[in-house]
């Protein structure tokens, strides 16, 4: 009696068992994820390899919400959409100019989502940058992430995933800037075209250009593996050009708090990588080009502070550093008084290397 | 009928006129008759015969102690002693008239060379294997230790078979509770035919029916010696060339002579290998069977791509398709056994090769599931121990199944069973999971490590911790 | 009961106790409360309680339970257990198994429980060893949010606030429940071993190195308006690293971490053991059975979002009643009677 209770015991969890159980042959991974419209018109584009044809299947749905927008790609598939291996969402810029967690809000929730995976913001419609994926014989989601990636080493995109645009989104002290892309000219590839600037939640419609969002990174303190500028050097009436990359930069913020000014004490230093007039060994021209680069980074850094806040686009984080160590300076109502503060750059280059040439 | 033909005749009925018995009369000293019983099997007939011509020549020198010799002995004759000497392949000479009886214990050698055995390769060190005769192996044992505190007692085991078996210990170095114990489970034994040693150690283990050895099972002289000095029992039987070594713990039978006769970074690099494999052999089906059904999200994107292609149009859920592959293992296995050897390898070849190749180009099961299945099979032939290698491939099953019930949960429940299991298993009422249990911070890297100078330890007896927490339990005896 | 410890075996069973279930989730309510001050509060509370553990080894004689109290302490740990099995079921249900019904999650728990408590008393308190190896996999794997890191978020650090600060305190409790447990073993310990002095000061700083870390990781890597929605958030923290080999090490770790609060579970059994058979009864086996039968039924009553979140702000109260108060008066009531643990 007692054995044939276990053994009905052990048959019935069996046969029940697997609650949880989600095959991975039954699962359409899902690696690519495009968001259009807005609240009550979304229209989703889920992109997941057919494993047959070596090519990758794109699903498009409408619905009121990101969820509900999955719910009817459902409908179109024969196996399960499965976010779990989901690599990269794509969003148009015109969704971003509402609130960017109303989208993402799924992803944080729904603890099978990862959260280390890329964001981007695309130039007008999401669809044609996921169709171009369809022919690729690896994943679409790859794609996107490779190619953010590479960007984020040289110094054009920040370094940023789904959970540091959370934490940032939630935080009034600093904003985000997420990577901009647009199609190339024969809509075959993506192009990286800078960053969108956000103020709060909301796009603020203004794109830094690549070399704009590069000073933006260095003023962030964030170099990456590579960060090259090029200038022109005009010399006795020739102009040749000077590319630089940037080795270290040491920061220096130094608060007045009566007069709501920051100054900002960058020291960067350089190694020159192409400068074809050769003789750096000349202290003149070394100094000259010193000079020079010293210069156009000055300029640019005013340039972009400027543009920051005119939009009110604290992406630097002074908010933070400013409710950390100046807190009676800090008020709730941030972007505000960040508008109104008086932002001094002032950039000292070094070149400390010259590469194996002298 | 006269007195030794009545003799003869109860002889004969006592041995129940067994075809090899020789019962004979025979001339004695001066007109007396006396009575040759032997068992031809058992005995060197030509030793015999030389040493009854000794003594017939000492018998007209008149001596006093005519009779005795190493090989020889007289007493009062009783038929059941009469019985069982005979039994013992001893030879006997009755003295009706003086009411005596001669016994020469000449038995027939018969016994195979000490080969290496066959289930323990070791690269170096001794090469010589136990056998199965008692007296041979105590030799093998006392040239390794030459000192009196090596006792030897004998018993025997099986009312019926009489069989003769020893146990060994080192005085002084062993605990007196261990000895108690174990003789305590020595006079215990309620077996009528004794023929395999697996009815002695099921009858001197702690609990039978757990899926772990508790008995350490060796048929190497030098693992016996090295397990003596540190306080252990040894049982060995006239009939088997094992012998069966206790109290041991779960991470005795992961190592091997191998470890402490190479060097020390060696011995203890391949120590951490073996104690590695434990984890893969026991939970790399279970863990891969869990991924694919159930967390595939913890698959990085590359290789989720390649799984993905790889499972794709499997028929089966992944459970049966582990299954088919690990019962198509243990078949290739049984039959390579059974087999002569020069076959078994074609078999291993047909088995490993074709119907792994077969398997999955006709879609029964994927490639991944071909890696995982024979990467578990080889990590479960590292360990050194037979028994327990078969034991962790048997463990493999449930948590198969726990997994495709609930994923790593199941294996979360396997594991804290397991756990609990073997730390409140005992050998000889001491410890099994030494020194997990009681926790010896100290001792545990020797789990993991040989370390230069062997120092024998002498196991934990009980499931208290030690009174001196410097460690009384590892003293050199 | 008949049973000793040895210095290792006492510390690593309390510090079981202290961190099991708890230690993924503590931080929040710690950080909502005390704001960017968090990590202060936290070195305060764990002085508190550094004084507290020399306060139980000085006066643990005293500590002698009568009838009522040693049923009292009964109820509260059967209580206490139910609440930390459903909160356990709670976490699995929302992070990784929504479909599997609840009860068989209690029950597969219960069970393991019920298991290592019916056979000798050693195998609770020694299977704690088999974590320590996984607990260092927590903490190093936490070690790569490193440069996720914000390290403003540290400061400002607020003086004035004493009700903050108060609040701080009060929640950092969750950190330090079960340190009755103290008590209730320490008699156990081999008669001629020290604690007083160089060990207990090693086990304080262990713990309090190993919570201090995820408290100030935590703060770290969340803002103050996102940790409010995050219950549970070192398993936030390790969802998002990504290593090359695995891509969720939060499905590792949730169930690193049931297994740990497994092992607490199972040692509450044993105290309850320890503190019902110290008396001799009839029956000691039934009475586990039946102790595990209610641990299986209660916590079913618990599951729910909204009585969940109910016991999470109400419970430290209930800490602080059974953990400090209660066993300081009862200590200061026996010194006062003069009678003593034998």
């Amino acid at each position: 009696m007692y054995r044939k209770g276990i053994m009905l015991l052990f048959s019935m969890l069996l046969l029940a068992g697997c609650w949880d159980e989600r095959l991975y042959k039954n699962a359409s991974v899902v690696t690519l994820v495009g968001v259009d419209g807005y609240v009550g018109a979304y229209k989703g584009y889920y992109a997941y390899p057919n494993t047959a044809a070596q090519q990758n299947e794109v699903i498009e749905a409408d619905g009121i919400s990101p969820r509900d927008v999955r719910n009817q790609a459902n409908l179109k598939v024969e196996q399960t959409i499965d976010l779990s291996e989901l690599s990269t969402i794509l969003v148009s810029d015109q969704t971003v100019r509402e609130p960017l967690y109303d989208i993402l809000d799924i992803y944080f929730r729904n603890p099978q989502n990862p959260i280390s995976i890329k964001i981007a913001v695309t130039e007008g419609d999401v669809k044609p940058f996921i169709e171009l994926t369809k022919d690729l014989a690896g994943g679409s989601g790859d794609y996107y992430e490779r190619f953010m990636e590479s960007t984020e080493e040289n110094t054009i995109f920040p370094k940023l995933d789904l959970q540091t645009v959370g934490s940032m989104l939630f935080e009034q002290t600093i904003d985000i800037a997420l990577p901009y892309i647009q199609l190339s000219e024969d809509k075959k590839h993506a192009v990286a075209a800078g960053v969108t600037l956000f103020s709060g939640q909301r796009f603020t419609g203004t794109v830094l250009t690549p070399k704009q969002s590069l000073t933006m990174l260095l003023l962030m303190n964030q170099p990456s593996k590579q960060a090259r500028m090029s200038y022109m050097w005009k010399h006795d009436g020739k102009a040749m050009p000077i590319t630089a990359e940037v080795i270290h930069i040491k920061r220096q913020w130094t608060v007045n708090e009566e007069l709501k000014r920051i100054d900002m004490d960058y020291l960067i230093e350089v190694e020159i990588e192409e400068f074809a007039h050769d003789h750096l060994y000349k202290d003149p021209i070394f100094k000259e080009v010193q000079q020079l680069i010293q210069n156009q980074m000055q300029a640019e850094f005013e340039e972009v502070l400027r543009i920051l806040q005119g939009q009110q686009s604290d992406t630097l984080g002074i908010g933070r550093y400013i409710r950390a160590y100046h807190p009676k300076m800090f008020q709730k109502d941030w972007h505000t008084i960040y508008a109104s503060l008086q932002l001094v750059p002032s950039v000292q280059v070094k070149i400390i290397r010259t590469g194996v040439l002298r | 009928m006269d007195k030794v033909e009545y003799m003869m005749k109860s002889l004969q009925k006592a041995f129940y006129h067994s075809s090899d018995l020789t019962v004979r009369q025979i001339d004695w000293h001066e007109g007396d008759t006396a009575i040759l019983c032997f068992y031809a099997s058992l005995v060197d007939a030509k030793e015999v015969q030389k040493i009854l011509d000794t003594i017939y020549a000492r018998l007209d020198t008149e001596k006093p102690f005519w009779s005795e010799t190493l090989l020889t002995t007289l007493d009062n004759f009783a038929l059941p002693q009469a019985i069982e000497r005979v039994c013992q392949g001893e030879t006997l000479v009755i003295l009706p008239d003086m009411g005596k009886m001669l016994t020469l214990a000449i038995p027939n050698e018969v016994r195979r060379n000490l080969e290496e055995p066959n289930n323990e390769h070791i690269l170096r060190g001794s090469h010589e294997g136990l056998v199965e005769r008692a007296d041979t192996n105590l030799t093998l044992i006392r040239k390794r230790v030459n000192n009196p505190a090596l006792v030897v007692k004998s018993f025997t085991i099986g009312q019926q078979t009489n069989t003769k078996a020893y146990y060994l210990y080192m005085d002084g170095v062993i605990k007196p509770e261990t000895l108690k114990e174990m003789e305590k489970r020595i006079a215990d034994i309620k077996i009528d035919y004794f023929y395999s040693i697996g009815q002695l150690s099921d009858a001197l283990e702690d609990s039978v029916l757990s899926p772990f050895p508790q008995l350490l099972n060796t048929e190497h002289p030098d693992r016996v010696v090295a397990h003596l000095v540190e306080g252990k029992v040894v049982v060995m039987t006239n009939i088997s060339p094992s012998a069966l070594i206790g109290p041991v713990t779960f991470f005795s039978f992961y190592q091997t002579p191998d470890d402490y006769n190479s060097r020390v970074v060696v011995g203890s690099f391949y120590k951490i290998v073996r104690l590695l494999s434990f984890v893969t052999a026991v939970f790399l089906p279970a863990f891969y069977i869990a991924v694919i059904s159930f967390h595939f999200e913890v698959l990085p994107l590359e290789l989720s791509n390649q799984v993905k292609n790889d499972v794709n149009d499997i028929p089966y859920r992944p459970l049966i398709e582990a299954l088919i592959l690990e019962i198509i293992m243990e078949l290739i296995r049984e039959s390579s056994i059974r087999l002569p050897q020069s076959v078994g390898q074609t078999i291993g070849i047909v088995g490993g090769l074709v119907i792994g190749d077969a398997i999955v180009s006709a879609g029964l099961v994927s490639n991944l599931m071909v890696i995982v299945v024979a990467l578990t099979a080889i990590s479960s032939y590292v360990v050194p121990s037979v028994e327990l290698n078969s034991t962790i491939r048997m463990l493999r099953f449930p948590f198969m199944l726990l997994a495709s019930l609930f994923g790593f949960l199941g294996i979360v429940v396997g594991v804290v069973i397991l756990l609990i299991h073997l730390i409140s298993l005992t050998s000889l009422k001491q410890p099994y999971f030494s020194p997990i249990v009681p926790f010896q911070p100290k001792a545990v890297y020797k789990i993991f490590l040989r370390w230069p100078f062997i120092r024998p330890t002498v196991q934990v007896t009980s499931f208290q911790p030690p009174k001196d927490e410097k460690g009384k339990n590892e003293d050199t005896p | 009961m008949n049973f000793s410890l040895s210095k290792a075996q006492f510390f690593l069973l309390l510090f079981i106790i202290q961190t099991g279930v708890v230690y993924i989730s503590f931080q929040t309510p710690l950080i909502i409360y005390s704001q960017h001050s968090a990590w202060f509060v936290f070195i305060l509370a764990s002085l508190f309680h550094y004084g507290l553990l020399f306060f139980f080894e000085r006066y643990y004689q005293s500590f002698f339970l009568n009838g009522f109290f040693r049923w009292v302490y009964l109820i509260y740990w059967l209580l206490i257990t139910a609440v930390l099995i459903a909160y356990m079921g709670y976490v699995l249900a929302s992070w990784v198994l929504p479909q599997t019904p609840e009860w068989l999650v209690v029950m597969l728990i219960v069970g393991l429980s019920l298991y290592a408590n019916l056979v000798r008393p050693e195998t609770v308190i020694n299977i704690g060893v088999m974590l320590i190896p996984i607990i260092f996999l927590f903490v190093i794997f936490l070690m790569l949010a490193v440069p996720d890191l914000t390290w403003s978020n540290l400061f400002p650090v607020e003086w004035n606030h004493t009700k903050q600060i108060m609040a701080g305190m009060i929640h950092s409790m969750y950190a330090f429940f079960g340190i009755e447990m103290y008590l209730i073993y320490r008699p156990f310990l081999k008669q001629d071993l020290q604690v007083k002095g160089k060990p207990l000061l090693i086990y304080q700083l262990v713990l309090f190195i190993f919570y201090f870390l995820s408290v100030v990781f935590t703060q770290m890597f969340f803002a103050l308006e996102e940790i409010q929605l995050i219950p549970e958030p070192i398993m936030y923290i390790l969802k998002s690293q990504e290593v090359n080999f695995v891509k969720r090490l939060d499905i590792f770790f949730i169930y690193i971490w049931l297994s740990w609060s497994i092992v607490t579970v199972m040692i509450y059994g044993l105290s309850f053991r320890v503190l019902y058979l110290s008396k001799k009864r009839k029956h000691p086996k039934r009475s586990i059975v039946i102790y595990h039968l209610l641990l299986a039924i209660l916590p079913l009553f618990v599951m729910q979002f909204q009585r969940i979140e109910f016991v999470k702000n109400s419970i430290h109260y209930v800490l602080i009643v059974f953990t400090i108060l209660l066993p300081m008066m009862i200590i200061c009531w026996n010194k006062w009677r003069g009678k003593r643990v034998s």
